[in-house]
C-alpha cells in the first residue's frame, strides 16, 4: 500500500508558511485521521514552533556577555574612528 | 528624559552585553557576534543625527543592529549561492520507498517553556541546527530564529518561495530526527 506521510509532513511544514489549497488541507486532515506516526510528527513540530516562540521572546534575558577581549577591541576600534573622523 | 549625547564608548558600556546576546541569538558565532555589534555602534556613531529620540537609544541601537545582522545574512546568502538549484532531497532517508516513516515519531514528553531554560538542551538545540546543511540552516535561522517570514526571506535571498519552503521543511525534518535521537530518546515505538 503506497503511504502519504512524506507528503503529509511537506504539508505540516508548508501550514506555517502558506495558506494550503482546499485540496491539500483535505488530504492532509484525511491522512491524519488514519495515521497516527503523522499525528505525532504534527505533535513534534507544533512543540519545535512553541520552542523557537520561546526561544525569540527569552532571548533578550539570557545571561552571555560579551566577552572581555571582543569588548576591549570594540573599544579600541570605536576610539581609533571617534578620534580620526569627528563627524 | 536625560538628554542623550552621541558617545559609542558609553554605548558599549551600557548596551554592549546586551547587543552581544542579541546579536548572538541570532548567529550563534560569538566572533561574528562581536562584529556585529562593533558595526552597529560604529554606524550609530557615524548616523546619530537620525536618532529622533522618540525611542530609548538602546531601541534605536538594537535597530540598528538588526540591520547589520540581517546584512550579514544576506551576504552570506550571496556567497552560498542559495539560489542554486536545490539539490536531491536528503528527506528521502527518513521515509521508505512507499512514503511511510522509517523510524516512527516518538512522542516528546517536555514542554518547549521548561527547555528553553535548559542550558543542556540549548547545546543539543545548537549542535543539531549546525548540523544542517548550510542552506537550510540560514533559511531556517532567519526564519525561526530571527522571527521574519518567509516573504521578507524570498526577498532577502532572491529565491522563490517555493524554494525557501522545501528548505525550511527539511531544516525541521532533520532538526527533529536529531533532537528526538539526541534528547527525546528516539524509541522506536513500531
Amino acid at each position: 500500500m503506497r503511504h502519504y506521510c512524506k507528503e503529509a509532513s511537506h504539508l505540516v511544514s508548508d501550514a506555517y508558511e502558506r495558506e494550503l489549497k482546499f485540496t491539500e488541507r483535505l488530504k492532509l486532515r484525511l491522512h491524519l485521521m488514519m495515521c497516527s506516526l503523522c499525528r505525532e510528527h504534527v505533535s513534534s513540530i507544533e512543540f519545535m514552533n512553541r520552542l523557537f516562540e520561546n526561544i525569540r521572546s527569552q532571548a533578550d534575558e539570557k545571561g552571555i556577555c560579551l566577552p572581555e577581549k571582543a569588548r576591549k577591541r570594540i573599544e579600541e576600534n570605536i576610539s581609533k574612528a571617534v578620534h580620526s573622523d569627528r563627524p | 528624559m536625560t538628554k542623550e549625547t552621541s558617545n559609542p564608548e558609553l554605548w558599549l558600556k551600557d548596551h554592549g552585553d546586551y547587543l552581544y546576546r542579541y546579536a548572538m541569538s541570532k548567529l550563534h558565532d560569538e566572533e561574528v557576534a562581536s562584529d556585529m555589534v562593533q558595526e552597529a555602534l560604529l554606524a550609530a556613531w557615524k548616523g546619530w543625527d537620525n536618532f529622533a529620540g522618540n525611542s530609548s537609544v538602546k531601541t534605536w541601537l538594537v535597530g540598528i543592529l538588526k540591520h547589520k545582522i540581517i546584512d550579514h545574512i544576506r551576504k552570506e546568502i550571496r556567497t552560498r549561492k542559495l539560489t542554486e538549484a536545490v539539490e536531491s532531497d536528503p528527506t528521502s532517508a527518513l521515509f521508505n520507498a512507499n512514503g511511510s516513516w522509517v523510524e516512527a515519531p516518538a512522542s516528546w514528553s517536555d514542554s518547549p517553556e521548561s527547555l528553553v531554560k535548559s542550558d543542556q538542551f540549548n547545546q543539543v538545540l545548537q549542535t543539531c541546527i549546525g548540523r544542517l546543511p548550510e542552506k537550510q540552516q540560514i533559511v531556517f535561522n532567519l526564519r525561526e530564529l530571527i522571527g521574519e517570514d518567509t516573504e521578507t526571506i524570498c526577498k532577502e535571498a532572491d529565491v522563490t518561495a517555493t524554494h525557501v519552503h522545501v528548505l525550511i521543511h527539511r531544516a525541521r525534518l532533520a532538526l527533529r530526527a536529531c533532537l528526538e535521537h539526541n534528547w527525546f530518546g528516539g524509541s522506536r515505538s513500531s
